[in-house]
């Protein structure tokens, strides 16, 4: 498809953050979405994922790492999600990643020892293109990154999976969010590695108050509001950003 | 004033007219004196209709006309400004008007005949000058009088607090679409004024939001009955203060959580079916509070986009501050935020303590900047 200015941008599926995006992710693009815990990384990408199966049939894979099915399809429920439901109409996939976290360090495979990290990206990749390629998926959600990179002390080797990452997924013509975790979820954090090698970046804070802000830090090709809007997550509707709204710190 | 006419007709359509318009008779010499009068008077008086007025009105024929002499006599209060002297000339030109606009139309002059022989007659003719017959049951047609209501009438798109005295000193109310705010030491007089704010705007079917610390107006069956009545309660035991079964109540943590409390009005007037074009109102009972705890420049932020967000849908904003509370500083960073100030005070009169109201600003609006006395068993009177 060629991409126009009008399908140039996927809507993220909450009004307040296109707005805030003028539009939408850019379409084809990795973005990667921080936070810290409960910050509602996950809502948001399902989120995204929902609303362009319903509202635009883009057809959408969840990649879980450290998250079960029924957990998944539970939770997800409380927001008026029923990902069953599309996963049986075959709009989405569940992929259960865990088993790839879970092998050893080294394996050898045929002839060849082949470290833990490699497989791990490889099997990954393979079974997301499997995917994408069969249910023609146009948006993808790696839940998450942390679980899978936690295993490269070295920064150039975790530099260099990463990009391997994202390489990969660019070239299956899919919009991918990638949610990774912080450990200090303010204004305050330490820039990573995968900020720098991702398309966008957008942040998810928790603040000393109790209240939620995003932030869209980085999003190359699209103009941005990037000032801290706070958010909400409302039981039953899912992420509901305020993009007129100030931060009161 | 000249009226054509004859005296007697005219004499009887001016006086049902004015008892129309609210005067009792007081002396009558038919057809040519009446004195009339209305309203009783007294220290709290503050509608031009209630002062103690006397209307003289002689009568004299004039050929075809009436000649209509007016004197008008009235007992105005000190309450009263040059100001108010203007609009009670307006008003006493507008019953002038109106007597004249209303008098009885003179009978139609068809050519006055003899009933006998059809003779003409002229207006002197007593007996016909052909037949000789008398010419005293000759009819004349007067047509009724109209009636005309005399109303003091105000701008109706000020917004009322419902307090007679405080809406005369604001000619009839509020702008509408302005911020006010009140400023007050803790009385029980403003609590009441703010309740009769809040509870005229329900009266006239428009939208009120109530923001507050307390739960004060929990009590008010009238207010949390009305499906138009919403409430913002900022406190950390806000789900304990709010009893179970009450509507259209919206619950923040703190005063001091001022993201949490915008998104929530935020939320709050996303959820409010604003379709009708009436007035609305939004009360913020909550400033002191939050000056005390989030200091000058995060509250002014706060209230400046507050009242922004609010105004652009079409809400009258009215807050409340206790500047005892706060550095004149502190106080005045957020005062000039609003386009009008009206201030409470307490003195001391004839050996006791009596409060006051007094605009002491309105931007782009006329007001009275005399004083009005605050009596609680008048605030406590229901409408």
């Amino acid at each position: 498809m060629e991409l126009t200015e009008s399908n140039a941008k996927l809507s993220t599926g909450i009004d307040g953050l296109d707005l805030m995006l003028h539009g939408g992710f850019p379409r084809k693009r990795t973005v990667l979405v921080i936070g810290g815990p409960g910050s509602g990384k996950t809502v948001l990408c399902c989120q995204f994922l929902h609303s362009g199966i319903v509202k635009n049939n883009e057809k959408g894979i969840y990649v879980a790492l450290d998250y079960s099915r029924e957990a998944f399809l539970h939770d997800m429920l409380g927001f008026g999600w029923d990902f069953q439901k599309l996963e049986e109409a075959g709009s989405f996939v569940f992929l259960d990643g865990s088993s790839i976290r879970r092998i050893p360090h080294t394996q050898v495979v045929g002839s060849t020892l082949y470290s833990s990290e490699d497989l791990s990206f490889e099997d990954l990749i393979d079974l997301v293109t499997l995917y994408v390629n069969k249910i023609g998926a146009k948006r993808v959600v790696i839940d998450s990154l942390s679980a899978l990179i936690f295993r490269f002390p070295d920064q150039i080797q975790r530099r260099s999976a990463i990009l391997s990452l994202i390489e990969s997924l660019s070239a299956l013509n899919v919009t991918t969010l990638i949610i990774s975790e912080v450990s200090q979820g303010d204004f305050t954090r330490q820039i990573s590695t995968e900020e720098y090698l991702c398309d966008g970046v957008l942040s998810m804070y928790m603040l000393k108050d109790g209240s939620r802000a995003v932030q869209i830090s980085k999003m190359r090709t699209v103009q941005i509001d990037n000032k801290p809007r706070p958010y909400a997550i409302v039981s039953g509707r899912g992420i509901e950003v305020f993009p007129n709204e100030t931060i009161f710190t | 004033m000249e009226i054509m006419g004859d005296i007697g007709p005219v004499f009887d359509a001016l006086k049902k007219l004015l008892v129309v318009m609210g005067f009792t008779e007081s002396s009558l010499t038919w057809p040519t004196n009446m004195e009339l009068r209305r309203g009783k008077g007294g220290l709290f008086v503050t509608n031009i209709k209630d002062c103690k007025t006397v209307l003289k009105v002689s009568l004299k024929q004039a050929h075809d006309n009436v000649d209509i002499l007016f004197d008008y006599n009235i007992e105005l209060r000190g309450m009263f400004t040059d100001k108010d002297n203007q609009d009670i000339q307006a008003e006493l030109m507008k019953i002038k008007h109106a007597l004249v606009d209303v008098a009885p139309s003179p009978a139609p002059k068809t050519p006055r005949v003899c009933e006998v022989c059809f003779t003409p007659l002229k207006v002197e003719d007593v007996f016909c000058p052909n037949c000789g017959r008398s010419t005293d049951k000759q009819k004349v047609t007067v047509s009724p009088p109209q009636q005309s209501k005399l109303e003091v009438s105000f701008d109706p798109t000020k917004v009322q607090f419902g307090q007679k005295g405080v809406d005369d000193i604001l000619y009839g109310g509020i702008p509408n679409n302005s911020a006010i705010v009140i400023t007050s030491p803790p009385c029980e007089e403003e609590d009441l004024l703010i309740t009769r704010f809040i509870e005229t705007g329900l009266d006239q079917s428009e939208i009120v939001v109530y923001s507050s610390v307390d739960n004060s107006m929990m009590k008010n069956q009238k207010a949390i009955e009305n499906k138009a009545f919403y409430q913002l309660i900022c406190n950390p035991q806000a789900d304990l203060m709010v009893p179970e079964g009450i509507k259209n109540v919206t619950k923040v943590k703190g005063i001091e959580h001022l993201t949490e409390l915008s998104v929530a009005l935020t939320t709050l007037l996303n959820n409010i079916s604003l379709t009708e074009n009436k007035p609305r109102r939004l009360v913020l009972n909550i400033l002191s509070d939050m000056l005390l705890s989030c200091h000058s420049v995060n509250t002014r932020k706060w209230l400046s986009e507050t009242i922004a967000k609010f105004k652009t849908k079409n809400f009258t904003i009215l807050a409340k501050l206790n500047p005892h509370m706060h550095s004149k500083e502190e106080a005045s960073a957020v005062l000039d935020l609003f386009d009008g100030q009206i201030d409470i005070y307490e003195k001391e009169h004839e050996g006791s303590f009596k409060r006051y109201l007094r605009v002491k600003r309105m931007s782009n609006t006329q007001y009275s900047s005399k004083e009005v006395e605050l009596v609680r068993e008048d605030l406590l009177i229901q409408k």
